[in-house]
């Protein structure tokens, strides 16, 4: 018997890379996945030692977590045209994200103390990230319209 | 048959039927087969024009 339908969810098709629940039962299996994640995260202090029982218990939590959100994506049902379009956007996205973390090693080859005085977090892997998830966005739009 | 109904039978979503009547989508020719048989045409081209 199956326990997860994935006619619970439906694939991200704009805004990025996960599941929407288009069901009731969709958003109630998300709010249980992600509960003990909120719990034990809310727990955690910074600078916890990382061998300790609860950061392990988060680590294999999230990894289970993250599993569990992977098998449901991989086995929503896409067609042929939204697997293409999928593919070139995670391509684009992908390139834009290699692009500027290579700008940003070559920012700290030349000047290593600029980066990290300027901002508390790298701006090249932040900037990266979201750069990358806006061209993906971008992407799939321009995709959808013209294909 | 409505797309909506061509879609399930073969398999796609709506928004790919709407795609190749528009002639904006190229399908694969496993998918241009599916529907050839599904609108019961005698060969793929009868329906696509390559």
């Amino acid at each position: 018997m199956k326990i997860i339908k994935t006619k619970w969810f439906r694939r991200r098709k704009y805004s990025g890379w996960g599941l929407t629940p288009v069901t009731w039962q969709g958003w109630v299996f998300i709010a249980v996945l992600i509960a003990p994640l909120i719990f034990l995260a809310s727990k955690i202090e910074l600078g916890i030692n990382l061998l300790s029982p609860l950061f392990i218990s988060f680590a294999i939590y999230f990894a289970i977590f993250l599993g569990v959100i992977f098998a449901i994506m991989a086995k929503i049902h896409t067609d042929e045209r939204e697997r293409v379009h999928e593919a070139i956007s995670d391509r684009n996205a992908l390139w834009f994200l290699i692009f500027v973390l290579a700008l940003g090693i070559v920012a700290e080859s030349f000047s290593p103390d600029l980066v990290r005085t300027l901002y508390p977090i790298n701006p090249f892997v932040f900037g990266g990230i979201i750069g990358a998830w806006i061209v993906k966005v971008i992407s799939a739009i321009y995709l959808d319209k013209i294909d | 048959m409505t797309q909506e109904e061509l879609a399930l039978k073969v398999g796609v979503a709506r928004q790919t039927i709407i795609s190749l009547e528009a002639g904006r989508y190229n399908p694969s020719l496993r998918l241009a087969y599916d529907i050839s048989r599904a609108l019961k045409a005698k060969n793929v081209e009868e329906i696509f024009k390559f």
